[in-house]
């Protein structure tokens, strides 16, 4: 069996390029396919994948090379173990009918040669651009939209049965073999363990026994998908679907990359602390079917013998009269609370590294506006990668969520590696006019609070939080205010040090994210230039404040200082000694 | 249920232990190959390292699915040898921060990228018996930690005897391992006998018999029986002739037999969790 460093490391010496071989012989074909590559600094450079037990997945093109930052057409699947005879039926089922949950592939045998000869089948799919079902869940959850899930697993009743209607049985319905396209819909993926109730099909007597939390326990290798494993399968996902939509607290049996929330115990016996969550909640007679057939195919030691069948056909198969068959909602593009936090990271080397990687596929937006929020890069070889939050549909009024700052501390780590942005063009400047100033409402204020503090004396913190004041007082958004400190201006705001704070007010303001300390040894300066031309290349307006020109650093970064003389506003014009300067005005509309 | 098939995850990681003979006699050139016993094995564990990092990817990400330890033992010390990657308080590093290594090297026989974590030293003495005792902890409370997770995998990589002990209570000592339990089962203990000079190998044999001495038999009762589950995997996709009631257990083995040997030690059971194609 092949492994997977194996056939990631021939990718990675083609330059991640794959020429398909043809199944006899040596010949391959002239044009490779491109292969979408991954954030990050080997060399060279590695392919963006996913990785089974018996397979890895690569995204990728035929018609582009992804230098442009295009999105992947195509999913290459490459077998590492022994692809499933039956997979020329498969095949040319899925081109002969058609539903929408399926996706279409060519199989290609022996399409790449390994160092000793070994060949490798590859399956050559559609690309399906959305969330595994986990990830979907994990969204909506969080978005606090779980109700909608009602109405998913409405959709996932729906296709299974018409499915079983087709004679195309799924035998490894799981979390990560359902997905929820950009678009909303459906759509099922790998297809090792699919068993064909088509005539002519010689499927096998036996294979992988699917994953076994979706699973019954009877299910083994020896048994090649049956109707019952199914639908087994099937009700495990719907019930989790309709409890967490009754119950989003049920998420927490989730087992990251493992289930949705049903464990083997749980399939072993209802017996359990989850089972018990379950019979808490009341659902319409229906579903509560539905849960009733789980509970019986738990009940029984053979899932193929005995009477699940028969529940299944008085529950779950009966199916439409539920009025809930919707197409899933999209989670809206605001999660109130992010799972993780931006991360932000600066690379910069050699040609291979100007690739510009595709956006975060998990979010939901479509080609369209991905792309057009993504001009910027294709103006130049932009390399500042990072995951954006959005929030809005226009990409142009996207902007960092919430009040996580949590992404500076990500820049300043690379800080010390990362070398100038040269290459990026900068958006456009705005002129500051020195009498009227004109400020989108959204703009991020990068603040030099060393420079700030010691405009006053004694140097106090108080003198940070009033210009804090003063600038949300004209209306601006607190969670925009970016405080840069020099390491050592914690010392000389204490009383003992001769500065005016009278307690710790420094460190509750650093405990917030307004307010970012870089490390020892290291002039703030340099994080300060860095941070507000990262905000600027998420679309984000952004003003960095200070009295101070920074030029010592115009050599060094001199697109970074670039952005920060076109987007300078020096403190001492802008708050006078705690006069309020009349000139600036808060509009939704930047000048 | 005990019986090995618990699969890894993020809520219930696999751990896998490395136990490596780093004593002067590694240094001996090994056999079958152009560099040394200390260099191949530490090739063939950065190689299992590798392969499963690229095995916990999921897109963009790594899932924390595994955690490692390496301890090298030579002169009269037990030392953590993946400097770069140091171990958090449980002893051992996760899959997710290994996978940041940069340091590769291209092994042109077979046109693989390894990643550089474990490194490669040979000196002094054989501390077997200290190395065995440090790991008993580390997995102990990982075990204790993880009550549902596929029981720890160690895996001890030598040339030699211990210096340190009487070779014939490897056994014993083995067994304060072996009593190292979770709902899965018990710890798996793999003994790894490697030879710079030729002799006949002994692959995962299921009986002492026939063994070359004492020496062997000691190191082959010290390890664990394969567990049925494994001999599944090691038949089906590897091809492996396995017999019932084979040891986790080689000896004499040459580089290419302990890289296959340490790919069905540290493959255990894998749901097919495809993301397929996304």
């Amino acid at each position: 069996m092949p492994t997977a460093t194996q056939i990631v490391s021939r990718i990675r010496l083609d330059d991640l390029k794959f020429y398909r071989r043809h199944p006899v012989g040596e010949g391959s074909e002239p044009d490779p396919y491109y292969i979408e590559p991954k954030r990050g600094k080997e060399n060279p450079p590695s392919p963006h994948m996913w990785s089974g037990g018996f397979a890895v997945v690569f995204p990728a093109s035929k018609d582009h090379d992804f230098l442009k930052n295009q999105l992947p057409d195509k999913a290459l699947r490459f077998f590492m173990g022994k692809t499933p005879q039956h997979y020329s039926s498969i095949t040319s089922f899925l081109s002969q009918n058609s539903h929408p949950s399926l996706v279409e592939g060519k199989l290609f045998p022996k399409a790449m040669e390994l160092r000793e000869g070994e060949r490798v089948d590859m399956m050559e799919m559609d690309f399906v651009n959305g969330f595994t079902l986990d990830d979907y869940v994990n969204r909506v959850v969080l978005d606090g939209q779980s109700a909608n899930l009602a109405g998913t697993a409405e959709v996932l009743r729906r296709t299974v049965n018409e499915l079983m209607e087709l004679g195309f049985y799924h035998g490894d319905l799981s979390h990560s073999n359902i997905m929820i396209g950009n678009d909303g819909s459906l759509k099922l993926i790998d297809y090792d363990s699919v068993f064909l109730n088509v005539p002519g099909v010689n499927n096998p007597s036996s294979g992988e026994a699917g994953n076994h939390y979706f699973q019954h326990p009877s299910r083994r290798n020896t048994r090649f998908t049956r109707g019952e494993d199914v639908y087994f399968s099937a009700l495990v996902i719907y019930v989790s679907l309709h409890a967490i939509a009754k119950e989003p607290g049920l998420w927490k049996f989730h087992d990251e990359d493992a289930n949705l929330i049903f464990e083997p115990k749980d399939l072993n016996s209802t017996n359990t602390e989850l089972w018990r969550k379950i019979d808490s909640l009341s659902f319409d007679q229906e579903i509560g079917a539905c849960v009733a057939a789980l509970k019986f195919g738990i009940g029984i030691s053979e899932l193929v013998e005995g009477d699940f069948v028969k529940k299944i056909e008085d529950s779950f198969a009966k199916g439409g009269s539920v009025s809930l068959i919707t197409p899933p909602i999209l989670p809206p593009t605001n999660p109130k609370e992010s799972p993780k936090p931006p991360k932000t990271e600066v690379v910069q080397g050699s040609d291979w590294r100007k690739r510009v990687p595709s956006t975060d596929r998990v979010k939901p937006l479509s080609k369209k506006e991905i792309r057009k929020g993504l001009d910027w890069k294709k103006k130049g070889e932009g390399i500042l990668k990072e995951r954006i939050e959005f929030k809005g549909k226009n990409w142009r009024e996207a902007e960092p969520l919430g009040h996580d700052m949590s992404h500076i501390v990500g820049i300043l780590k690379e800080r010390e590696k990362a070398p100038d942005l040269d290459s990026a063009e900068v958006p456009s400047a705005v002129a500051i006019e020195p009498s009227t100033l004109r400020l989108s409402r959204g703009t991020w204020f990068v603040m030099d609070a060393s420079n700030i503090v010691k405009s006053v004396q004694p140097y106090k913190t108080q003198t940070l939080l009033d210009f804090f004041d003063y600038l949300e007082s004209l209306g601006f958004n607190r969670e925009k205010f970016a405080a840069i400190a020099d390491a050592n201006l914690r010392y000389c705001v204490k009383p003992t040090e001769g500065g005016g704070d009278k307690g710790n007010e420094f460190e509750k303001l650093l405990a917030t994210p307004n307010l970012t300390q870089s490390p020892r040894a290291v002039p703030a300066d340099k994080d300060i230039l860095t941070i507000a031309y990262a905000i600027s290349l998420k679309g984000a307006p952004c003003k960095v404040v200070t009295d101070d020109w920074f030029r010592d650093h115009q050599r060094e970064m001199p697109t970074r200082h670039k952005y920060f003389k076109d987007n300078h506003l020096q403190f001492t014009h802008i708050a006078g000694v705690w006069s309020i300067n009349p000139d600036i005005i808060v509009s939704d509309k930047e000048e | 249920m005990s019986d090995y098939s618990n699969t890894l995850s993020t809520n219930h990681p696999g751990c896998i232990i490395f136990m490596i003979d780093q004593s002067g006699s590694m240094g001996a050139h090994w056999r079958g190959t152009e560099k040394s016993c200390s260099f191949g094995a530490a090739k063939a564990v950065n190689s299992i390292i590798g392969e499963l990092v690229l095995r916990c990817m999921k897109g963009e990400e790594v899932s924390p699915r595994v955690m490692m330890g390496f301890f090298g033992y030579s002169a009269d010390s037990v030392d953590w040898c993946a400097e770069d990657f140091p171990h958090d308080k449980s002893g051992l590093v996760s899959i997710k921060d290994l996978a940041e290594c940069e340091d590769q090297i291209l092994d042109e026989e077979t046109e693989v990228f390894i990643p550089w974590i474990v490194a490669d030293h040979a000196y002094g003495n054989t501390p077997m018996k200290e190395a065995l005792s440090e790991i008993r902890d580390i997995a102990d409370i990982f075990a204790q930690n993880n009550p549902d997770s596929f029981p720890p995998i160690l895996i001890n990589i030598t040339d030699g005897r211990p210096t340190d002990m009487d070779e014939s209570d490897l056994p014993a000592l083995a067994e304060t391992l072996k009593s190292i339990s979770t709902s899965d089962g018990a710890a798996l203990v793999w003994n790894i006998h490697i030879s710079a000079e030729e002799g006949e190998a002994a692959l995962m044999p299921c009986s002492s018999d026939g063994l070359a001495d004492e020496y062997a038999q000691y190191l082959f009762e010290a390890s664990s029986e394969l567990p049925e589950s494994m001999v599944n995997i090691g038949r089906q996709s590897y091809k492996m002739e396995i017999e019932e009631g084979a040891r986790c257990f080689a000896f004499n083995a040459n580089a290419t037999e302990l890289t296959k040997l340490l790919v069905l030690a540290s493959s255990a059971p894998d749901a097919d969790r495809m993301q397929g194609d996304s």
